[in-house]
């Protein structure tokens, strides 16, 4: 079975890997006095989903311990345990698990999960589960083939290829990998009349669709959000998909075993029950047995049937209302796209932006400004094409909690394991960074916060000494600042000694200038090799971490910085620039040349005159503003580029800010302000000194973008 | 530019594997390099210079969109008379993913050598430092110089690529 289904396990990765951080922010979520039904719930469909793919594909490792789980989740859904912490810790570590086996099966390393863990989270589940229950409530696997033997189905004759071909089957299914794979077993069975729903609600529609021509037969899943196979069941039954559908045959297809299970599904009015994972022999068994008897129906009429069924149903059902969980649940609006297209079309756009404003150029070239008809419909095209880049820009983009959602777990882990007491505040997880970014901002990103856990935050009764209080506060936050997204990591914890770090520097044979700010101290820290940590942990202090985390955010084009206050915390910033952004800038021309200024830099630009200019004795140039000496660059003579413009009179001062320091960049003229894309210098070159990338122009040329950060150094 | 017709005389004679190359001329000398890194020969375009770099690296060009540095080989090599017109023929690399591009006089041929026709290259003072040549190679009684241009591309005296910093003087100077 698992030759032709490895087509679709790349799929079920995907979905498994979204099921497992979905139970994690649920569990995280969940305490013990908060008996929250709706998150037991999606946990536990989560749980069932990934077994049920498990079993497809054959991973019976995770089907195992999905299955103990589950049955776990299901004695608390029905009350019959009582949620504990241990329980929580228990399900946290079991998803670790699970998440070990599907790397293990996913990167084909069949070794890296030792027999020992898996053992061991299953032997303590089925301690949890029989903690307080009666007798042999847990499943044994042998019941599944009991149930399996139990069915009493009638041999039926084998219905011939057309006859398949023309049954109308609805296949209902949550997951696209079981989806995918009944689609594609079904199909080989001979099937070939087949639609897909989603869920119980997709399904009545898909039914109201197609009264004329309905359908034949069923397959629902029982465990979906919005509309679940028991409610659909009932919905159909009570006439709300047509009539002509009020007695179709409806077969359950669901991963739970029991007779309690076949009890519910029948009950509800479903006319058989399939176990997952379904398997070819089995499923066309069933429908030829099924068909046989719709067939019959047709001619003979039963009346019995139809009876029995709606005098089930009308009998009051003891289930509760469950409210399902919207947020999580809305996968049926999303779909999967590989990256590289993403990628692709983002060039593509770039390119399509660079030759609408060639066209732009050639307009003026060539007088056309005047032809109000052809000005107007090139701005039209400007404004679609600026429209299609933004948003081909925001697919790229994703909100940062996509990285923020794993520290509640890393703090919580690793504040029990050093007996710290730590509240975590995250702020603008919504801030949207590019996807790329994301990915390579976990591991330093991980790696700082443990770092604050492990040698910022103090032991409770050293932080009640110093007047603190006792339970520790990590912030993490993300905001745009300028062309930069800053992240933060803040702690209330004991602060970074300066001098401490300088002793320890010299003491690692390192040759340092006396005179060193507290910041150019700290940056110390990201050297090779260092640590200051007096007790070597293995949550950090081993000297390794710090460095990496400097390399990998410089290599993404950004920087870190640390303020700290002895005793009263530090601070370390992340400042990644937006590198995918479509840059705001002014362009400005110095000789021949044309350079790019992002116009988040520029204060204003004024035209000097000689009274407000000051020569100093080193003929440095500084320009009266506001009543303010601001240092003047000179870009001409900092580049040295050739130009007719030297007099200050005769050019242009912009006035840039970064970091609260001003200077006045002297350049010959303004051209004018436009969106420009980046481009990597890097990537073919090197890194430019003052430059930070560049852009290809209306005509074709290329200009460099300043960097004014580096430029506002040099004064 | 007789790109793809092969020497006559040197292939027919062998049967072992043959390399291609793409010779090209600097001044009065005849050099070759392995024609797998040439991308392309365009005419040179203008250029975007740089502020504050070595005089041959002429700058940055727009080749389709993507951002390439020009570096012109005459001046590497210390030649007079450079002019740029519609007749400098710039060679685009791709060397370990990256594109450059190079200015040289003029594009020859591509050539076809096996082993048996490149000699270890003796010491010599030029403009190239020997351990860029792979060897030299005699074509229509003319020396060839075999560059070894990845090697040459990526060192630092090109100053075309940052070198790794992975010192711990240089991580601390930041």
């Amino acid at each position: 079975m698992r030759d032709n289904m490895q087509q679709f396990d790349q799929v079920f990765f995907e979905e498994m890997t979204d099921h497992l951080e979905e139970m994690e922010s649920l569990l995280l979520e969940m305490s013990e006095d908060d008996d929250n039904l709706d998150a037991l719930n999606a946990i536990f469909r989560a749980a069932h989903s990934i077994k049920g793919g498990a079993g497809i594909f054959g991973y019976d490792d995770i089907s195992s311990v999905t299955h103990i789980l589950e049955n776990v989740l299901d004695r608390l859904r029905n009350n019959e345990l009582v949620l504990t912490k241990a329980m929580i810790d228990a399900f946290l570590d079991a998803r670790d698990v699970l998440a070990l086996l599907k790397n293990s099966h996913q990167f084909d390393d069949e070794e890296s999960v030792p027999d020992s863990r898996v053992t061991g989270i299953c032997d303590q589940l089925k301690c949890l589960a029989l903690d307080l229950q009666d007798e042999g409530a847990v499943e044994s696997s042998a019941s599944l083939s009991e149930i399996l033997s139990k069915k009493e189905i009638n041999h039926v004759d084998e219905l011939t290829v057309v006859e398949k071909a023309k049954i109308k089957i609805l296949l209902v299914e949550d997951s696209k990998v079981n989806q995918m794979v009944a689609n594609h077993t079904l199909k080989k069975l001979g099937f070939e009349n087949i639609s897909v729903a989603e869920d119980g609600k997709e399904t009545l529609d898909k039914l109201n669709a197609s009264l004329d021509v309905p359908f034949d037969l069923i397959l629902l899943d029982c465990q979906m959000p919005i509309m679940d196979g028991y409610q659909a069941t009932q919905a159909i039954r009570l006439g709300r998909a047509g009539d002509p559908h009020v007695n179709i045959t409806i077969i359950a297809m669901t991963a739970m075993a029991g007779d309690a299970e076949k009890e519910k599904c029948l009950n509800v009015g479903m006319d058989d029950y399939l176990l997952k994972p379904i398997n070819g022999p089995m499923l066309d068994e069933k429908i030829s047995f099924w068909y046989g008897k719709i067939s019959q129906q047709d001619t003979q009429g039963n009346e019995a049937k139809k009876t029995d069924r709606v005098s089930k149903m009308k009998k009051p059902r003891p289930s509760k209302v469950i409210k399902q969980r919207v947020r999580k649940n809305d996968s049926a609006s999303s779909i999967r796209v590989n990256i590289e297209k993403i990628d692709q079309l983002i060039n593509q756009v770039g390119e399509l932006i660079i030759t609408q404003s060639m066209l732009q150029q050639l307009a003026l070239d060539f007088g056309l400004e005047d032809n109000l008809m052809f000005v107007a419909r090139l701005s039209q095209l400007e404004t679609n094409t600026r429209d299609i880049q933004a948003s081909v820009m925001s697919v790229r983009m994703m909100p940062i909690s996509t990285v923020f959602g794993r520290f509640p777990r890393v703090i919580r882990d690793l504040s029990a394991q050093l007996n710290k007491k730590i509240k975590l505040v995250i702020k603008g997880e919504q801030t949207e960074l590019d996807k790329g970014l994301i990915e390579i901002l976990a591991d330093p990103l991980t790696h700082l916060i443990r770092n604050s856990i492990d040698h910022g935050i103090e032991m409770p009764d050293v932080r009640i000494a110093k007047n603190k209080d006792p339970q520790g506060e990590i912030e993490i936050s993300a905001l745009y600042r300028g062309d930069d997204i800053v992240i933060n990591v803040k702690d209330d914890g004991a602060g970074i000694d300066a001098h401490k770090i300088r002793q320890k520097a010299l003491k690692n044979g390192l040759t340092l200038p006396d005179q060193m700010t507290d910041t150019e101290i700290f940056q110390l820290i990201f050297s090779p090799g260092f640590s200051t940590a007096t007790v070597v942990t293995n949550v950090s202090g081993r000297g390794v971490g710090m460095d990496v985390v400097k390399r990998n955010i410089t290599d993404m084009g950004g920087r870190v910085e640390i303020s700290s206050e002895l005793g009263k915390g530090s601070t370390m910033s992340i400042y990644l620039p937006l590198t995918l952004a479509i840059l705001e800038g002014m362009s400005v021309s110095v000789g021949e040349h044309v350079y790019i200024i992002p116009l988040t830099y520029i204060v204003e630009s004024l035209q000097p005159t000689a009274g407000n200019i000051k020569e100093l004795n080193g003929g440095a140039l500084m320009v009266n503003v506001h009543g303010e000496y601001i240092p003047v660059l000179i870009l001409y003579k900092f580049f040295n580029i050739k130009t007719d413009i030297t007099k200050v009179t005769e050019g242009i001062m912009i006035l840039l800010e970064h970091k609260s320091k001003l200077i006045a960049l002297f350049v010959d003229s303004l051209i004018g302000q436009q969106q420009v894309v980046l481009k990597n210098l890097e990537k073919n070159f090197r890194k430019v000194s003052c430059v930070s990338g560049a852009t290809i122009m209306g005509d074709g040329r290329i200009s460099l973008i300043l960097n004014v950060a580096e430029l506002v150094n040099q004064c | 530019m007789n790109k793809g017709i092969k020497e006559e005389n040197v292939s027919s004679e062998i049967k072992e594997k043959l390399d291609e190359y793409l010779t090209f001329w600097l001044g009065e000398e005849y050099y070759a390099i392995d024609i797998l890194t040439v991308q392309e020969i365009r005419t040179y375009e203008q250029v975007t210079t740089i502020a504050n770099m070595p005089d041959f690296i002429k700058g940055v060009m727009n080749l389709r969109g993507i951002v390439i540095p020009i570096v012109d080989m005459r001046i590497k090599f210390n030649l007079s008379n450079i002019i740029y017109d519609e007749m400098t023929v710039v060679i685009i690399l791709i060397i370990d993913d990256r594109i450059i591009g190079i200015v040289v006089d003029s594009v020859s041929d591509v050539v076809s050598l096996g082993k048996k026709h490149i000699q270890k290259a003796p010491k010599f003072a030029g403009a190239l430092d020997p351990k860029y040549i792979q060897g030299l190679a005699t074509i229509n009684e003319s020396m060839l110089i075999l560059i070894k241009i990845k090697k040459l591309i990526n060192s630092r005296e090109m100053m075309l690529f940052d070198q790794l910093t992975d010192n711990i003087d240089e991580c601390i100077e930041e």
